[in-house]
């Protein structure tokens, strides 16, 4: 392994068990959020409330020595409270642009669909493209520029769902899910007297972290592993029950987000298992499925394991 | 997944020795398990698999209808259309259920096409969607490539065809059973799951077949009963079957005689007048109400001159002659002849028998006869009649139950006093001018007093009946004045059919009359005492069918003449010859598109797809797990298949993760592996594989 993969790798692992220390038994988790937090993608957590979603966001904020701020999505909040505002100096006597919260390093949307279509779109400019249009002007983001966006699967009054163009921009959505008993004990204790986020520090520098997506990139694929991707990705637009299928956009991300897998694991190259393993969280949230198929009880995700069983996987 | 080697061939030659087809067999098995040693293969795309789906659904119409048209099941068929009731007796089901029988004999023959395509194909299976129209047609609509997944392989629903059309030979061989068992057997060890015990799986098995011997024996059994029972119960209406040694008469019945309009003979008078009488049998014996023949005579065999079609009856001369044309079923049927028939033409059958009581019965027929039957006056094949033997004078017995009413009508009529042939006048007066003819019997049967029978009810009474009755009546009535009399059965030839100068026999003009023995004539005459509106009357019944079975009747009746006389005979090979055409075609079609293909692909500069690695030994060590029944599903990465399947291999398993991480290499990392790695692959997995082999 070369001496910057394995830096790299040693990063990621550096993050990962500082995750650890304070979100116990949530591994595969903080795999995915580390993956594609390296390649370069956002991630939409999905989850019930109190799973420690926003925990999770905080502390991969806070295990780097990077800004990171939050917001929280209601429907009254406008562009300008993410994007900012120009406000006039009265001593100077010329407008001065107050930037807002978007201008960071990580960023956490919480309860994403909560906020209107308009601000909706503000956010997702600046995730698609990496910069924001403020009265007419363009502003470049941080080089580093990471949402974790969350929402709440079972509240559905007074939510904008996130429209499928919008989706597409998350390379990943995944939810944590209940730990197990003992986990959920161990979470109890760890948390008698204070919150282990307290203690967790910065353990990486921003700049570890752009060594760290550089190193994703010199992770190798063969091309067989490239044309199964794209096959895995094309079968989805012709599944049945799927009205739209995955995008090219899918396609590369899944590539990316497999990179960083087997960056994450240790690896040069990647196998088809770092594939297979990011498949669903890359693709199923940017399928719309029919409306008769839903309600016969087929999921984008269970079209996508369906897919990965029956399509012929490179061996 | 194909079934074992030589499986097939043994199936395929098991079917052939069955049905009879073992040349298309010994064809079929040689074509298809050649496919194992030739490399030869065509690249079939799904078009292609779509045009010999179309071929074998073709060939499965084709077969259908020459199957139909080269059985009697037609004629069945539309017999049912033509009767005059939903309760007549049919011989349609069972026909249509012989002809379906050997149509799906056929179906390993039909299905063959698509067999071999797949067997010479590069591709293992057939696209799903080839086998439904909808499929290609939805695809076809939207402009999306036909789905070449999911596939089905032919091999094994192939092997179960087979079997079944072995089965449907219905041997009833013993071992038949336990070969169907044994192949059914060697297809179930290629694919049993490896990890199991031998001992536990050949136990199951012998327990299974036992239990499927039983079970079949059993239901073998329950049929038998069934059919019994259901036989008693069918055969009391069933009105004309082949036995010719009684007739029972519907005497003393009450209801209408119901009888159907189909079509059973075509008479066309070659020399001279059509007979109005065709004879089939007739009867010396009456016993209410049944006619019979006391002693039953034997059949006696008739030698053939010449050419087998030719078959000389009697040696007098005989100058009528009529061309009749009947269809027999499977090959066997009592031919209806004028009276006095001296010689037939053009039959082409394996036999004829006759008896004394002038049944001409065949065998080894085709399914048509158009024969021609020449007749003249005077001796018939009808023996002369029994005046002497030791239960007496047959001719003339009449049971003692009628003789009461006989003796009044011949006291009346003086019959005793006048000379024979006065008294055959006088008779046949007495039922001109006293009698009816009705269908109906007496509405009544409370009509008849309980010290009558019927016929003496009839005789004396009512005066109101249908041809039995008459011919009943007539026989017993000159017996009883002295003069020997038969009761005769057979058709009476009375409706031309329009715009020709053929009659036409239905089955309501089935008809009964008497025949007596003149001494002058030294032959036995026909004396048909019905009143001679009994045609018109039994018209009445016909089926609204009729005109359109007619037409049907007489198109079939060409087509009959033509199949098997019109010098066609050789048609079969024609439509052999057609199909050989068509499968030429499709071959051709198919070949010279892939000629072009493959132009076209060389000059293409599409990139075949970089795949390093193939040649891995890691693949070997995926065949021997397979072996083992530890396969890998299609979807299943190799490192998640080793974690599933090592809790339950017996092999250790935990060396490989290394030899698959070099495995790993070799395929998917574009640098690949250096020689020494490369060599330590290798020697790690011959390492382990000589480690598992003997476990």
């Amino acid at each position: 392994m070369t001496d910057s993969l394995a830096a790299a790798q040693h990063t990621f692992r550096t993050i990962a068990a500082n995750i650890e220390t304070v979100m116990q038994g949530q591994g595969p988790a903080i795999r995915k959020l580390l993956t594609a937090f390296a390649s370069g993608g956002h991630v939409l957590l999905e989850d019930y409330p109190g799973t420690g979603k926003t925990t999770l966001a905080k502390t991969l904020a806070r295990s780097i020595n990077a800004s990171f701020k939050r917001v929280q999505f209601t429907p009254d909040l406008l562009p300008s409270d993410i994007l900012g505002v120009s406000i006039f100096n009265q001593r100077d006597q010329r407008f001065e642009f107050r930037s807002g919260p978007i201008f960071t390093n990580i960023l956490l949307a919480d309860e994403i669909n909560r906020a209107s279509p308009r601000t909706q779109s503000a956010l997702l400019e600046a995730m698609g493209e990496g910069q924001v249009s403020v009265e007419g002007d363009r502003r470049d983001l941080e080089s580093l520029f990471f949402v974790i966006a969350t929402q709440n699967p079972v509240e559905f009054r007074g939510t904008y769902p996130l429209p499928e163009a919008q989706m597409d921009r998350f390379a990943l959505q995944f939810s944590l899910g209940y730990v197990t008993a003992s986990e959920e004990v161990a979470i109890l204790s760890a948390q008698e007297r204070s919150h282990p986020l307290d203690k967790a520090g910065a353990v990486v520098s921003k700049d570890d972290v752009l060594a760290l997506k550089r190193g994703v990139t010199e992770v190798r694929i063969s091309a067989e592993l490239k044309r199964y991707i794209v096959e895995l990705v094309a079968a989805t637009r012709v599944a049945s029950g799927v009205s739209l299928g995955a995008s090219p956009r899918a396609s590369l991300s899944l590539m990316k987000v497999a990179q960083a897998a087997a960056l994450f694991d240790g690896s040069e190259f990647v196998t088809p298992e770092q594939v297979q393993q990011m498949a669903v969280p890359v693709i199923a949230h940017r399928m719309v499925m029919d409306p008769q198929a839903r309600f016969s009880g087929v999921t984008a995700r269970g079209v996508v394991e369906e897919l990965l069983k029956k399509l012929k996987v490179p061996a | 997944m194909k079934p074992p080697p030589f499986l097939l061939a043994l199936a395929l030659l098991l079917w052939g020795w069955q049905t009879g087809l073992l040349a298309f067999a010994l064809l079929i098995a040689v074509v298809l398990e050649a496919a194992r040693w030739i490399e030869w293969r065509v690249d079939f795309n799904v078009k292609d698999f779509n045009r010999v789906v179309d071929l074998v659904s073709l060939l499965g119409a084709v077969g259908g209808i020459y199957c139909v048209l080269t059985r009697d099941a037609t004629n069945q068929v539309m017999a049912m259309f033509q009767a005059a009731s939903f309760t007549a007796p049919s011989n349609a089901p069972t026909s249509a259920s012989q002809t379906t029988f050997i149509y799906l004999q056929w179906f390993p023959m039909i299905l063959f096409p698509a067999a071999a395509a797949l067997a010479y194909s590069t591709s293992e299976q057939y696209p799903r969607s080839c086998f439904f129209m909808l499929a290609r047609r939805r695809a076809a609509r939207s402009g999306a490539p036909q789905p070449l997944a999911p596939g089905i392989n032919l091999g094994y629903p192939y092997l179960a065809v087979v079997l079944f059309s072995a089965s449907l030979a219905n041997q009833r061989n013993e071992w038949f059973y336990f070969a169907v068992c044994a192949a059914i057997a060697a297809a179930l060890w290629a694919t049993r799951p490896r990890r199991c015990s031998t001992v536990i799986w050949l136990a199951l098995l012998i327990l299974i077949v036992k239990a499927g011997y039983f079970g079949h024996r059993g239901l073998n059994m329950l049929q038998t009963v069934v059919e019994n029972k259901v036989a008693s119960w069918v055969s009391s209406w069933a009105r004309r079957s082949e036995d010719r040694s009684e007739a029972t008469t519907a005497i003393g019945k009450i209801g209408q005689l119901k009888l159907s309009g189909k079509i059973v003979l075509r008479v066309e008078p070659a020399n001279g007048p059509a007979p109005s009488l065709l004879r089939d049998t007739t009867f010396n014996r009456f016993e209410t109400p049944r006619w019979s023949n006391n002693p039953k005579s034997p059949d006696t065999p008739v030698l053939a001159s010449d050419d087998g079609t030719v078959w000389p009856m009697l040696t007098k001369a005989a100058t009528n002659s009529v061309r009749i044309s009947a269809f027999t079923t499977r090959g066997q049927a009592v031919l209806a002849a004028p009276p006095g028939t001296a010689i037939f033409h053009n039959l082409p059958v394996a036999e004829v028998k006759t008896n004394a009581q002038g049944v001409i019965r065949i065998s080894g027929a085709p399914d048509f006869l158009h024969y021609l039957a020449t007749y003249g006056p005077g001796a018939s094949v009808q023996s002369p009649p029994i005046l002497e033997s030791d239960r007496g004078a047959l001719d003339l017995y009449v049971p003692t139950s009628e003789t009461h009413a006989l003796a009044r009508i011949t006291e009346e009529l003086e019959l005793l006093e006048i000379p024979h042939p006065e008294r055959v006048r006088a008779v046949q007066q007495f039922f001109t001018a006293n009698f009816k003819y009705g269908s109906f019997l007496p509405s009544s049967l409370k009509q008849v007093p309980k010290d009558m029978t019927p016929l003496e009810f009839f005789l004396l009474k009512n005066r109101v009946g249908h041809c039995e009755y008459f011919a009943t009546a007539t026989a017993l009535l000159l017996r009883h004045a002295g003069i020997p009399a038969r009761y005769a059965y057979g058709w009476s030839v009375q409706e031309l059919e329009t715009g020709s100068n053929r009659f036409i026999v239905r089955e309501r003009h089935a008809h009964a009359w008497c025949v007596y023995w003149s001494d002058a004539a030294g032959a036995w005459i026909d004396l048909d005492t019905t009143p001679a509106d009994w045609a018109q009357t039994e018209n009445q019944n016909a089926s609204l069918w009729e005109p359109l079975s007619d037409r049907w009747s007489r198109a079939w009746f060409v087509f009959s003449k033509w199949r098997w006389y019109g010098g066609a005979g050789e048609w079969q090979n024609y439509l052999l010859l057609a199909l050989v055409g068509l499968i030429a075609l499709l071959a051709w079609r198919v070949l010279a598109r892939q000629r072009r293909r493959r132009k076209v692909e060389l000059e293409s500069t599409e990139q075949e797809l970089h795949r390093p690695g193939l040649d891995s030994e890691f693949y070997r060590i995926e065949a021997l797990l397979d072996d083992l029944g530890l396969g890998r599903r299609a979807g299943e990465t190799l490192a998640d298949w080793l974690t599933r399947i090592e809790p339950v291999a017996t092999i250790p398993l935990a060396p490989l993760h290394q030899l698959l991480a070099l495995h790993y290499r070799l395929r998917f990392d574009p640098q690949g592996l250096v020689a020494d790695e490369r060599e330590a692959l290798r020697v790690g997995v011959s390492a382990w594989l000589s480690h598992a082999k003997p476990a």
